[in-house]
C-alpha cells in the first residue's frame, strides 16, 4: 500500500532515517516501535507528505508522494499528528465536519453526502453524543475518539497514528486501540500507528516494524520481532518475553535493576 | 441550541450550510449603521434634518442642503467608513491566520510602511508633485514593506509567528525614520504629515470614494471566499496540511488581501490605528467564532468606528475638526472594555 524506496530523512544535515526500505501491508495494522529519537514519527509523518524526504521516495499505491497533490493524498489518506491541538471553543461537530475539506469545493461546502459521512464518523467513534460538546470540555479519550473522528470524515483507506494513546490512562488506551482494530476489521482499513507500548503493540499489530540506527531492525508478525534479541539491541534493555496470558501475543518483561535484586534474593534463598 | 440551515440545490452542486443567528444580528447591526450614518450626515455647524437626508437620498431636490450633504459630508462619511471596514477586515484575517488576537496591519508594519511613504511624500516631494499622488505613494509603501517583511519571514515556507515578529521589528524601524523625516522637516509640513499619521478624512472627496470603492468591494468578497481555508488553517499546520490544505498558497492568498485593504484604508484616511485591532475582537464577542460571519461583521464594525469617530471630531469642538484617529480610541476603547467586562460576567 505504502512504499519507501531508499527512503532518507531528516533536519537539515542531522540525519534520523537512512536509505530505508520497508511496505506498508494493504489491510492490516502495522506499528512502529523503537527507542525514543529514533525517528518513528519522522518516519511516520514523511509517509504521510508532512516531511519532505532528503533523498528517495514515498510511494502511495502506484504513485509518487511527491508527484500527488495535497488534496488528492487528503482522500487517500488521512493521519493524525502528535501535536493536534484544536482552536478555543470549537465543537466535536465543527472538529468532525472540517475532515471533509479535502471533498469539498467553494460551491459545494456542505453536501447530503458530507452530511452522512460526518454523522457515520461520530457514530462508529462513539463521539456522536458529544456532537455539540467543546472539545476543550472532553476527557482525553474522548477528545482523541473526536479527532480520530476528523480523519474517518476524510472517507481514507490509510489512516496514520502518531501516538495515539500518549496521555491516556490504559482504560482509554485499550478504547482507542480497540477502535483501530474495529475500523481495520469492519471497514478495511490499512492503519499505521507509532506506539511506545511493546505489549499492547504486540497484541494490536498484524505487522511490527522495529527501527534502530536510522534503519528497520526487524520487521515481520509480533512473535517474529519482540523478542529478548530485539528488546537488547533497540531498548537496550534485558528482558524476558512469555506469551501474552490473554491473547498469547509475545509480552515483555524487563528486568531493570529492583527485578535483578529481587532474583538474587531468591537465588540466595533456594 | 444553534440553528442552522442547510441550502442545497437539486442537482447538488451547490450546497453550503448557515448559521441562522449572526445572519439576523447581522442584518441588526446593518440597520445601526444606517441609523448611525443618518445621524451623522445631520450634525455639524448646519443641522440637516433627517427627513431631508431621506429626501436626498430618495432623489428629491432639497436646496441648499445638497451642497452640505453632498460635497461636505457624505464623500468624508464614506471615505471613514471604507476605512474603517477595510482596516477591520484586514486585522481581521491577521488574527485569526497567526491565531493571536494581538496581530494587526498597525502593529506588524502594514500601515507603517504606508506612513513612512506618505510622511516622506509630505515632508520632501509636497512642493513639487501633486498632493494627488499621496494615496499611490502610500499604498506603494505598504505593499513595499509588505513583500519586504514576507521575504525576510520566509523560511521554508511563512510561519505566522516569524512574520509577526518580523513585522514588529520592522515597524519599529520604520516609526524611528518617520519621525527623523518630521523633526527634519519645517513646521508646516510636519504637522501637516502628523495630522495624517494620525489619521484624517479632512476633505475627503468623491474621487477618494470612488478610488477606494473598486479595492474594498473586491478584497472583502475576496476575504469571505478564504472561509473554508482559514477554519482549517485553524487546526494547526499538520493537521490542515494532512487535510489538504495548500498552506503557502493560501496564506500568500490571505497576506495579500490583509496587505491591499490596509494599504486602501491607509492611503485615503492615514494611519488610523486601533481598528484593526479592536474591530475583530468586537467583531468576535458579537457574533462568535465562524470566519464567514465574522468578515461582514468586521467590516460594518470597523466602518462604523471609524465614521462614527470623525462625526464626533468634526463636531464635538466646532469650529475645531480633530483628526479621526484621535476618537477612534476615544470610543472604541470603552466600548470594548465594557464588552470584556459583559462577557466577564456570562
Amino acid at each position: 500500500m505504502i512504499q519507501t524506496e531508499s527512503l532518507t530523512l531528516g533536519y537539515r544535515d542531522n540525519v534520523i532515517i537512512n536509505h530505508l526500505n520497508i511496505e506498508i501491508p494493504k489491510g492490516k495494522i502495522t506499528i512502529f516501535v523503537g527507542a525514543n529519537g529514533c525517528g518513528k514519527s519522522t518516519l511516520l509523518r514523511s509517509l504521510a507528505r508532512l516531511l519532505k524526504p532528503m533523498a528517495g521516495t514515498v510511494r502511495l499505491a502506484e504513485d509518487e508522494l511527491q508527484q500527488l497533490s495535497t488534496k488528492t493524498i487528503a482522500k487517500k489518506l488521512a493521519v493524525l499528528p502528535q501535536s493536534a491541538s484544536s482552536p478555543e471553543g470549537i465543537t466535536v461537530q465543527q472538529l468532525v465536519k472540517q475532515g471533509r475539506y479535502p471533498h469539498q469545493s467553494l460551491l459545494q461546502q456542505w453536501s447530503v453526502e458530507d452530511e452522512q459521512v460526518v454523522n457515520e464518523a461520530m457514530a462508529s467513534t462513539g463521539v456522536k453524543h458529544l456532537a455539540d460538546r467543546t472539545i476543550a470540555s472532553l476527557s482525553g479519550g474522548q477528545r482523541q475518539r473526536a479527532w480520530i473522528a476528523m480523519t474517518l470524515a476524510q472517507r481514507t483507506e490509510i489512516l496514520l497514528l502518531d501516538e495515539p494513546t500518549t496521555f491516556l490512562d490504559v482504560a482509554h488506551q485499550i478504547e482507542i486501540l480497540d477502535l483501530c482494530h474495529t475500523l481495520n476489521e469492519m471497514e478495511g482499513k490499512t492503519v499505521v500507528i507509532v506506539l511506545h507500548d511493546l505489549n499492547l503493540a504486540a497484541r494490536y499489530a498484524d505487522h511490527m516494524i522495529a527501527l534502530k540506527d536510522q534503519t528497520v531492525y526487524a520487521e515481520g508478525k509480533p512473535e517474529q520481532v519482540v523478542t529478548p534479541e530485539m528488546m537488547r539491541a533497540v531498548f537496550s534493555l534485558e528482558c524476558e518475553v512469555i506469551p501474552d496470558p490473554v491473547t498469547g501475543t509475545p509480552m515483555t518483561i524487563p528486568y531493570g535493576k529492583k527485578a535483578i535484586r529481587r532474583n538474587d534474593v531468591r537465588a540466595l534463598a533456594r | 441550541m444553534k440553528k442552522v440551515v442547510n441550502v442545497r440545490s437539486s442537482s447538488g452542486t451547490l450546497s453550503l450550510q448557515l448559521e441562522l443567528k449572526p445572519w439576523l444580528m447581522m442584518m441588526l447591526l446593518f440597520c445601526s449603521m444606517i441609523v448611525l450614518m443618518t445621524i451623522g450626515l445631520a450634525l455639524g455647524s448646519t443641522w440637516v434634518s433627517p427627513i431631508t437626508i431621506f429626501q436626498y437620498v430618495i432623489g428629491m431636490d432639497v436646496g441648499s442642503a445638497t451642497f452640505i450633504i453632498e460635497s461636505l459630508r457624505l464623500p468624508r462619511m464614506l471615505v471613514a467608513l471604507f476605512a474603517g471596514a477595510a482596516l477591520g477586515v484586514s486585522g481581521l484575517i491577521l488574527q485569526e491566520m497567526v491565531r493571536n488576537p494581538l496581530a494587526s496591519p498597525d502593529i506588524i508594519g502594514i500601515t507603517g510602511g504606508g506612513t513612512l511613504a506618505a510622511v516622506f511624500f509630505i515632508t520632501t516631494l509636497g512642493g513639487i508633485v501633486s498632493l494627488s499622488w499621496l494615496p499611490l505613494a502610500a499604498m506603494g509603501g505598504s505593499a513595499v514593506v509588505s513583500l519586504f517583511i514576507y521575504m525576510l519571514a520566509w523560511k521554508d515556507g511563512i510561519s505566522p509567528i516569524r512574520l509577526i515578529l518580523i513585522g514588529i521589528g520592522i515597524n519599529a524601524l520604520l516609526s524611528a525614520l518617520t519621525t527623523l523625516m518630521i523633526v527634519f522637516s519645517p513646521l508646516n509640513t510636519s504637522s501637516q504629515a502628523y495630522v495624517w499619521m494620525t489619521g484624517s478624512v479632512y476633505g475627503a472627496s468623491w474621487t477618494d470614494v470612488g478610488q477606494m470603492f473598486p479595492w474594498v468591494i473586491v478584497c472583502i468578497p475576496l476575504a469571505l471566499l478564504l472561509t473554508r481555508a482559514m477554519h482549517v488553517h485553524q487546526l494547526g499546520e499538520e493537521v490542515a496540511t494532512s487535510l489538504g490544505a495548500r498552506m503557502q498558497v493560501q496564506r500568500f492568498m490571505m497576506i495579500s488581501i490583509s496587505v491591499l485593504l490596509a494599504g486602501v484604508a491607509v492611503a485615503f484616511a492615514g494611519g488610523i490605528s486601533f481598528v484593526g485591532l479592536m474591530a475583530p475582537h468586537i467583531a468576535r464577542l458579537l457574533f462568535g467564532k465562524s470566519f464567514a460571519v465574522l468578515v461582514p461583521a468586521a467590516a460594518l464594525i470597523g466602518g462604523m468606528m471609524v465614521f462614527s469617530a470623525d462625526v464626533i471630531g468634526r463636531t464635538a469642538f466646532l469650529p475645531l475638526d480633530v483628526p479621526v484617529g484621535v476618537f477612534v480610541s476615544a470610543i472604541g476603547a470603552p466600548f470594548f472594555l465594557y464588552l470584556l467586562y459583559r462577557n466577564r460576567h456570562q
